[in-house]
């Protein structure tokens, strides 16, 4: 009996985590209709970054929840800016932000291209061409071609023609492999320890043993869900789910389109922050926490029909609780496969999701 | 003649150009055959010796090419489903890997029931022994099954609903594969390295070669496969099928038919290719086959060219060529593919293959075409 219970326990903190990723995808999905891949990847980036700051061995040393808060705003500013450079110039809005950071961008890593190695090998036959360049001469070359890059990314981004998920969807997953290798690159690939101070920690329930990080998984997935629900209440809520019901009669009344879209990119990537944080705080961060996790939250989501808040939050938690039962008490072989079978029934079956709600969607 | 006859071309007139007489309705054919002469001869021409990484003369260039064409081949079917039926059914890497596993179990040595063998040799060494030439057709064969079975929520979903299904589908063979892996995959028998795949050597030629062979005919058969199907009828209903579905039915045409045909010849071509990938590479191990191969599939497809006859192709060089080129920094490999499949999105949005085009299309094209053709009439 109480491995029944533990094994409950369990699959509540993976749901959770699964509901939380699925959230963030949903809000982002409903303000600005991009099926956003790269959800769990920019939260895991999000959880890299607080263990940096909070970690003392490798790390800042920070004190905890200062680094919790400051990971928060960086959450946000992170979310707001991806929408600000990559999405906003398909929406038919100005690419002059995205061809600046890829002006910028691309000249620093020719610089560093030119000093570290030279000019690419079929070239550097040439006479006098070969071998490193001193710092000062290869940024300057890098700096002679910034202004190609600018004027390529300013001619040749056309925002998309008709609403259509696939080049979104394309992009995302780009954004993905990048930030992952990203992660890499700045904090190395061994998986490491984050320390929070629920970390480790257990109590007994009779004589059922109970992690405290299960706990607060389980009650801050729960308190993020609620905080969103009152959120959509609010006057920037109602406005996104106008833009979300029918957005060109909603720009018409005023709603400002853009600023809405940049909240719900900041409140996504905060979710997706807060649910990285949390799993990896209980298991282990390493770079490959947010591929799995990623295709869970989207079946969260399908199971809320990608529109309702709360289908989604109890899809996760289904799926979690799910999992856990199925590898526990069938077998451990089942674990994986119970939510790729889950979500490919509730497509056939119940295509809308769960909730019965008004179609807004087209599956 | 005045010069304003000369902008339009003859063919934008139809949505779906019917095919032309003569040797230039079968460009795409005689092209392809070309190429492929080329490909042949390559391995004694020393061509592309430009850069060490296709350098045809060693076996290194030689089995980077093999790679290209293994990719490519997938890439071919992946862009019949994605880009000519619509549909996009995101199973490839799954299929890919039911490819690579299904000829390698089926051709390994059988297993050893002499008690006396070794453990070790015992589960490496579980499998069917059948000859190379068998096992490939007959697993391409139930991969298309699969394939049409994994398809079967393409006609009742669409767009992003019907990725996420498929994409589950394909994470499940895989799955599946590595639920198996201490029963006949032989994943433990190799330091965790992967299974063995025995290697089908043809006569007179080493193992490389052959490899380069059987990748080589795979992309043949791939893209002769494609012109010929996309030529016909079944190229033009696919494409009627993708841009108006909802009129197809009226006209007797079942757009769930024909999207089970799509699926079911893109998994044919993405098992084949698997099979091609797994001679080349020795070792098969499941987790390769993972999202990771996906993505590899899409940057391959989208920096070539969705749609396009000869992106695949194209898609496969670049990024067999930059995965070589990175592979002192690995790390930078994924920042680098990511980036790029970022920019095809945002610039090019039909790949590398469609540079000509948007050049043919610019004004300052048009104004050179219409100076010439002026030229031309004025001498006459």
């Amino acid at each position: 009996m109480n491995q029944l219970l533990q094994q409950i326990v369990a699959g509540l903190e993976s749901g959770s985590s699964y509901g939380l990723i699925g959230l963030a995808i949903v809000v982002v999905m409903k303000a600005t209709d991009v099926p956003n891949f790269a959800m769990a990847e920019m939260g895991l980036v999000v959880a890299y970054f607080s263990w940096w700051l909070s970690s003392p061995d490798d790390g800042l040393g920070w004190p905890f929840w200062l680094s919790m808060l400051i990971a928060v705003v960086a959450a946000a500013a992170f979310g707001a800016a991806s929408q600000f450079f990559l999405i906003r110039p398909l929406t038919g809005l100005s690419n002059q932000p995205l061809a600046f950071l890829v002006a910028v961008g691309f000249a620093a890593a020719l610089a560093a291209q030119f000093h570290t190695r030279g000019l690419p090998r079929f070239v550097d036959w040439l006479p006098g061409l070969g071998g490193g360049y001193p710092w000062v001469v290869a940024v300057l070359m890098g700096l002679i071609t910034a202004p190609l890059w600018y004027v390529a990314i300013r001619r040749l981004v056309k925002p998309l023609a008709r609403v259509d998920h696939f080049p979104l969807l394309l992009l995302t997953i780009g954004l993905t492999y990048a930030l992952g290798s990203l992660i890499e690159n700045l904090w190395g690939a061994t998986p490491q320890r984050f320390e929070a101070p629920w970390s480790g920690k257990t109590f007994d329930i009779g004589d059922t043993r109970v992690g405290w990080d299960q706990v607060v998984s389980i009650i801050a997935g729960l308190a993020i869900a609620l905080g969103l629900a009152v959120f959509f209440r609010s006057r920037w809520g109602v406005r996104m789910r106008a833009i979300a019901e029918d957005g060109p009669t909603a720009r018409m009344l005023g709603i400002n389109a853009g600023a809405v879209s940049l909240i719900a990119w900041a409140i996504g990537t905060t979710i997706a922050g807060s649910a990285m944080i949390l799993t990896t705080s209980s298991t282990v961060l390493q770079l490959g926490s947010a591929e799995g996790l990623i295709l869970k939250g989207f079946i969260a989501a399908v199971l809320g029909g990608f529109v309702s808040l709360p289908g989604t939050f109890i899809g996760g938690i289904i799926v979690g609780v799910a999992e856990a039962l199925a590898g526990g008490q069938i077998d451990t072989s089942l674990q994986p496969i119970v939510a790729l079978l889950v979500v490919v029934v509730v497509l056939l079956v119940r295509p809308g999701g769960l909730t019965r709600q008004a179609k807004l969607r087209e599956v | 003649m005045s010069t304003s006859e000369v902008s339009t071309p003859e063919d934008s007139r139809h949505l779906y150009p019917p095919r032309r007489g003569g040797w230039r309705g079968h460009k795409d054919l005689v092209s392809g055959i070309a190429v492929f002469g080329l490909i042949c001869i390559l391995p004694w021409v020393p061509l592309l010796g430009w850069t060490s990484i296709f350098d045809t003369s060693n076996n290194y260039g030689l089995g980077n090419l093999a790679f290209v064409f293994a990719y490519a081949a997938a890439a071919i079917g992946f862009n019949l489903l994605v880009g000519y039926s619509g549909a996009l059914g995101l199973s490839h890497a799954g299929l890919f890997g039911l490819g690579a596993y299904g000829t390698a179990i089926l051709t390994s040595p059988k297993e050893c029931l002499d008690p006396a063998c070794d453990p070790i040799v015992r589960v490496a060494t579980s499998g069917y022994d059948w000859p190379f030439l068998v096992a490939l057709p007959i697993v391409c064969v139930a991969a298309a099954a699969i394939g049409i079975i994994v398809g079967f929520p393409a006609a009742r979903l669409k767009g992003f609903f019907l990725a996420i299904a498929t994409l589950a589908l394909g994470e499940l063979i895989i799955t599946i594969i590595r639920l198996d892996e201490d029963v006949w995959s032989g994943l433990k028998s190799n330091g965790g390295t992967g299974k063995q795949v025995p290697l089908f050597l043809l006569p007179g030629f080493d193992r490389t070669q052959s490899a380069y062979a059987v990748a080589a005919a795979s992309m043949f058969l791939c893209f002769i496969g494609y012109v010929i199907l996309t030529e016909r009828r079944l190229g033009r209903t696919l494409k009627a099928v993708r841009d108006v579905e909802i009129a197809t039915g009226p006209i007797g045409i079942s757009a769930t038919y024909y999207k089970l045909v799509a699926f079911g010849l893109s998994a044919f071509a993405a098992a084949l290719a698997g099979a091609a990938w797994a001679q080349n590479s020795a070792f098969v191990n499941p987790s390769a086959f993972r999202t990771r191969l996906l993505v590899f599939l899409l940057v391959v497809l989208i920096v070539g060219g969705l749609g396009r006859l000869w992106g695949p192709l194209i898609g496969a060089a670049f990024f067999v060529y930059l995965r070589q080129e990175l592979q002192d920094t690995q790390k930078l490999l994924f920042l680098v593919l990511g980036i790029a499949l970022m920019l095809a999105v945002l610039i090019l949005p039909n790949g590398i293959a469609s540079i000509p085009d948007r050049i043919r299309q610019t004004r300052w094209a048009d104004d050179l075409r219409r100076r010439f053709r002026s030229g031309a009439l004025n001498n006459d």
